[in-house]
């Protein structure tokens, strides 16, 4: 440990929002959170759990938002995700006959692994849910889960007080349900800061965020050691900034890891390039043409689609360890730069969205786990830690309050309030208020249907919260379906908020849409009620 | 690996695109005036130009779907699907029957050659004719009824009329997707036959929410550093009308500056220029015919984030771990650590100018700009 020049906190944060439509058989937006669980979520728990059988010392953080851990441990879609992978394992058994002596013959094998073996660790391993491995990864003390904002709203965007508090606790109490304790960090939506979210966060027990680059570099006053020490808000709250390098490093798609020319191609999908007959029975009932997570091709270099090679599993592993050589490597000469004009122990945080790691990155998880080998075997100077564990061993540290900031494109707001989505706010704002107003009213509520109408409320507003739709909305994608989930959700809740005023919920219009948004149980509208 | 993303991610875009313009034109009468003189022209030449135009915003301008990199395959998948779907003599007898297609050749002549023409005819399917009826009949039925349009009317267009497009309870998807509804979005003249048989996703954009919520309200919200967006809603705008010589925003910051934007009541949201870690009371009122200002809403106090950095004052250190929620947390006296070299902190000046980095953030379907 002498040798230790600085530490490394890797961040991973895991979300979806909260998708799940009993009303349909299938739906395509589901494919989401059955991709995520094939492509990142099993492997990252896999990969972690080799970690520990090798006995490799690792230290991870994760966040996995409400609405993910929701999605996971629902019965309805973990049954859908089972008849997903079936599907795909009985696409891939006509695969790997198909591609027999072609130069896909090596990658249709490795899909048909990988799918039969996610089968068995979701399945047998984890009783289809796989909660339960996050939640024993996190006792052995190498993972630490953070939680996020109920639906990953977007704070700052926010009008009332109640509403924000509303999306801390509501998360936090969705991860007691899930982790059995109370979460000690807590992701941002969008890492968006505003001054006055810390006591929020500090009221509801939280003793670290996280906020981009700027939001520490920039924060009153100007923090002494920059991003590579945590400062403390006036509320007793720890904010680590995002580090500049290794973000570079993974993130961007010109000089990134994910674009070198052995690795696998996103865009060029066997849903597109197979025959319509002999596909159509894989895509969804509607028969469109879509991506199947069987990609047979590597990125080779800036080609058209059509003149992308066939992808070698082989090459590819080996390169990814090569760029955890090349990680490691760059993480223990900025440490000791860092160690000699710093004047304390760095830290370098480095938070990625986990869906990079997996879905479009392939090789992402095969990547970290080389990266923590690397760190466990062939070093001393830079230590993997949680940023709990770095507060807890270097306990002194400057106060100053983060600038408001988020880790959007250019840095605040605009991704979520522009033309294409700034029409959201007025009615999401008119909502906030008449929860606030009804949950003050009813704060005593016994009424059994009245109760249920104001809990089914506040899921109907948190989910119209979820600042995915506004960036939808932005980025294209799934334009429409993000316009309509808020629409709907708006919907529901002022019909039912209609139904509560006149005195007289409906309660089969109520037990309907309670069946289709599920989402937290557990929710207490009381978490709205205006202070006394 | 950029430049196929990115392609492949522009040709996405314009497929949302015009799939989204569909039920849009369909919505409102003014939209299908703007339309009509192009019937079923102007989506034929959107749809070419959008596959021209979407490879010019990639990197590489040359976007080539995946099917077209075999030609082969796809000429046997062209064939499949003419098959699948209707054998070439029913096509010709259906053609017989369909009265408008005389004047959807006639369109179709404007964006492409008789032989293109020809070919389209002939990997037209059923539901593709019907749809081009529908669009006709109701063009015609709304804006400019011409005989042809009227002797559809009748006939065919009845039919798939009687089907609503969007049903507002049914969540989009392509679940429940009507396919003949959406094959018709295909393009005459498409020279991809094999895309024909394949049906596009259903769009549906759930119920409308109310246009006001009553009473007068303002909102104001920073976008960033430098602006502020504002909306609001006011009750009896119309009376109001005859009282107000001009509207505007009144604006007044911490720093005790106070300003008016002039505004169009109408437009219910406007973005303003600000300034950064500034507080600001916005107001929306009227100027009287003598110049005397009345405020009909008033804003919630907001705050810019600040963009910049802030000088530096001497530090104060605290212990992280003795922190209570809801009491101040004591200071420490002094700092147990050396201070920074001058090197680092030239390192920090250089890292604050490139600020902010706006890495981005992915999301299914979508890696957003980096």
């Amino acid at each position: 440990m002498n040798a230790e020049k600085g530490c490394l906190a890797i961040v991973l944060h895991a979300h979806l929002p909260f998708v799940r439509h009993p009303e349909h058989d299938e739906f395509l937006e589901e494919d989401w959170l059955f991709e995520g669980i094939t492509e990142t979520y099993l492997p990252l728990l896999a990969r972690q759990e080799e970690l520990v059988r090798e006995g490799v010392r690792y230290r991870l953080t994760m966040s996995l938002t409400p609405p993910l851990c929701e999605m996971l441990a629902d019965p309805l879609l973990q049954g859908r995700y089972l008849r997903y992978l079936d599907k795909r394992i009985d696409l891939m058994k006509h695969e790997v006959e198909a591609k027999k002596n072609s130069p896909f013959e090596d990658a249709a094998r490795m899909y048909r692994d990988i799918l039969g073996r996610s089968r068995e660790l979701f399945h047998d391993r984890w009783g289809d849910n796989i909660l339960n491995g996050f939640r024993e990864l996190q006792g052995t003390g190498s993972l630490e889960i953070m939680t996020c904002a109920a639906t990953h709203g977007f704070l700052p965007l926010m009008l009332t007080p109640e509403a924000v508090r509303a999306q801390i606790e509501i998360g936090c109490r969705n991860y007691e349900k899930h982790f059995g304790r109370r979460p000690r960090g807590f992701w941002l939506p969008e890492c968006a800061y505003a001054p006055g979210l810390d006591e929020q966060l500090a009221r509801a027990g939280i003793k670290f965020l996280i906020v981009d680059t700027h939001g520490i570099l920039l924060a009153d006053p100007e923090p002494v050691y920059g991003v590579h020490a945590p400062i403390v808000c006036p509320s007793g709250i720890a904010a680590f900034g995002r580090d500049y390098e290794s973000s570079k490093q993974v993130w961007s798609s010109e000089e990134g890891y994910p674009g070198e020319a052995v690795y696998r191609e996103f865009y060029r999908d066997l849903g597109y390039d197979a025959d319509y007959a002999y596909i159509k029975p894989y895509l969804h009932a509607d028969g469109v043409r879509r991506n199947l997570g069987i990609k047979y091709h590597r990125v080779t270099g800036k080609v058209e689609l059509h003149e992308k090679h066939p992808y070698v599993p082989s090459w590819a592993r080996e390169k990814a360890s090569l760029h955890a050589d090349d990680f490691v490597a760059n993480r223990r000469r900025q440490a000791e730069w860092l160690a000699g004009s710093l004047g304390r122990t760095p830290v370098v945080l480095s938070p990625y969205d986990a869906e990079l790691y997996g879905h479009w990155w392939f090789e992402g998880p095969d990547f970290l786990a080389d990266v923590f080998r690397k760190l466990h075997y062939n070093q001393r100077e830079v230590t993997p830690v949680t940023p709990a564990e770095y507060i807890e061993r270097f306990r002194v540290n400057q106060v100053a309050t983060p600038a408001g900031s988020s880790w959007g494109d250019k840095g605040y707001y605009e991704v979520w309030l522009n033309g294409t989505n700034d029409w959201i706010y007025r009615h999401l704002h008119a909502a906030e208020e008449r929860m606030v107003a009804l949950a003050t009213k009813h704060r005593d509520e016994r009424d059994d249907v009245k109760l249920r109408a104001l809990k089914q409320m506040a899921r109907e507003l948190v989910l119209a919260q979820s600042s995915d739709w506004a960036f939808i909305m932005t980025v294209g994608g799934a334009r429409p379906y993000a316009t309509r989930r808020t629409n709907l959700h708006l919907d529901r809740f002022r019909v039912i908020a209609d139904q509560i005023e006149s005195g007289a919920p409906d309660e089969g219009y109520l037990s309907g849409v309670e069946g289709l948004d599920t989402i937290f149980q557990e929710i207490d509208h009381r978490l709205y009620a205006r202070e006394a | 690996m950029a430049s196929s993303k990115s392609v492949k991610k522009a040709s996405q875009k314009a497929g949302t695109k015009k799939a989204v313009k569909a039920p849009a034109a369909a919505k409102t009468v003014k939209t299908k005036k703007k339309n009509v003189g192009k019937a079923v022209v102007k989506p034929s030449a959107k749809r070419a130009s959008a596959a021209r135009g979407a490879p010019k915003k990639a990197v590489s301008g040359k976007a080539k779907p995946a099917a077209a990199a075999k030609p082969e395959k796809a000429k046997a998948a062209k064939k499949k699907a003419v098959a699948i779907v209707k054998p070439a003599a029913k096509i010709a007898s259906d053609e017989k029957k369909s009265a408008p297609r005389k004047i959807a050749a006639k369109a179709v002549k404007k964006v492409a050659t008789q032989a293109e023409t020809q070919k389209a005819k002939a990997h037209r399917t059923k539901s593709q004719r019907l749809r081009m009826q529908r669009v006709k009949a109701t063009r015609g039925k709304a804006v400019r009824p011409s005989p042809a349009s009227r002797a559809v009317k009748p006939r065919k267009a009845a039919k798939p009329a009687a089907k609503p497009p969007v049903e507002v309870e049914k969540p989009a998807g392509g679940a429940t997707a009507a396919p003949e509804a959406r094959i018709g979005a295909r393009r005459i003249g498409e020279p991809r036959p094999e895309l024909v048989a394949e049906p596009q996703p259903y769009i549906d954009h759930g119920p409308l929410l109310p246009d006001s919520y009553g009473g007068n309200r303002l909102a104001a919200l920073a976008r960033d550093p430098s602006r502020i967006y504002a909306y609001w809603e006011i009750e009896g705008l119309d009376k109001l009308a005859a009282k107000a010589a001009r509207w505007a925003l009144r604006i007044i910051t911490g720093s005790g500056e106070s300003y008016d934007v002039e505004i169009d009541p109408a437009a219910r949201n406007w973005y303003m220029p600000a300034k950064g870690a500034e507080t600001y009371d916005v107001r929306i009122g009227y100027f009287d015919a003598e110049g005397g200002f009345h405020i009909i809403a008033a804003a919630k106090r907001m705050r810019t984030p600040r963009g910049h950095r802030v000088p530096r004052t001497r530090a104060q250190w605290v212990d992280a771990l003795a922190a209570e929620p809801g009491r101040p947390i004591p200071l420490v006296s002094e700092s147990p650590y050396a201070m920074p070299s001058p090197q680092f902190r030239r390192m920090q000046a250089r890292m604050r100018r490139a600020l902010p980095i706006g890495y981005g953030i992915t999301s299914f379907g979508k890696r957003a700009k980096n």
